[in-house]
């Protein structure tokens, strides 16, 4: 019973362009330090290729301290090169809530959905 | 104080091993490789130790973020050939998270020094958690921390 692996929902990072300008990293399911390093590179990867990153984790049910790391690195990179950033939260209660704990929901620019942070010009 | 560990080969080809709950349903031990996909593994055993539990449970959310947290040091800062075992137990109003690793002892200046990172887990455990404590030596390293059922305020 306890060693379905299905029973952990596995980290999922895809990446869209929903604007000319804008990157969308959408993150679904648990994220932790087995994926930090490549949400880190999905991060990078998409703030070089536009102008406005929005990082989407609506549909996450899990992230920890070394995911909300990578957010804040991508924010201040974002605004050292001068690029927009939004984070899109409408979710799980135990994520916001470890967002909130850290302290860091103020410094994320957060919106309630993809469209406001396309429209928030 | 839990010899009941499994000793198997060095890193099991699974590596979940569990070996109190099925004798007693409120405890569970499992011995975990020293890898990032451990952290997973731990979530996934206070899944198993509180199947019960609704699954949007607070205490069970925020057991399983600081047994994440928890786990994700031993794994950054222990040793990197050392199985790290993981003994939860249920407690009437709290659950007891004690994260033991045989490697070398952690230098807790060291441990500061890194805190950029590291210290944001230990704000989300130091949040959620009545207390925790860092106990290390020759014997290796044990992280515990006693979650409560209720956080203060809470009805």
């Amino acid at each position: 019973m306890m060693n379905d692996p299905s029973q952990i929902p596995e980290p999922r990072i895809q990446i869209s362009r929903p604007a000319p300008d804008a990157v969308l990293v959408s993150l679904g399911g648990e994220h932790d330090l087995s994926s930090s390093r490549d949400v880190e590179k999905a991060l990078t990867e998409s703030l070089e290729a536009g102008s406005h990153l929005i990082v989407n984790i609506s549909d996450t049910e899990f992230i920890d301290s070394s995911t909300i790391s990578a957010l804040l690195r991508a924010k201040n990179a974002a605004d050292a090169a001068g690029k927009r950033f939004n984070l899109v939260l409408g979710t799980a209660a135990i994520v916001e809530r470890a967002l909130d704990i850290s302290g860091v929901v103020p410094l994320l620019d957060v919106v309630a959905s993809v469209d406001a942070a396309l429209a928030a010009v | 104080m839990n010899e009941r560990m499994t000793q198997g080969a060095k890193f099991p080809a699974a590596p979940l091993h569990h070996t109190g709950g099925m004798l007693d349903p409120s405890r569970v031990s499992v011995a975990l490789e020293p890898a990032p996909a451990s952290v997973a593994a731990a979530r996934r055993t206070v899944d198993a130790l509180l199947a019960d539990v609704d699954p949007s449970d607070e205490f069970r959310l925020r057991l399983r973020l600081v047994v994440s947290e928890l786990m994700t040091n031993a794994v950054v800062h222990g040793s990197p050939t050392s199985t790290i075992r993981l003994d939860l137990t249920l407690h009437g109003d709290h659950a007891h998270v004690s994260i033991h690793n045989a490697g070398e002892p952690i230098d807790i200046t060291e441990l500061r020094r890194r805190r950029e990172d590291g210290g944001r887990g230990l704000d989300l455990v130091t949040a959620i958690a009545d207390r925790w404590g860092i106990d290390t030596g020759p014997g290796g390293t044990t992280i515990s921390a006693r979650v409560p059922r209720r956080l203060a305020g809470e009805t």
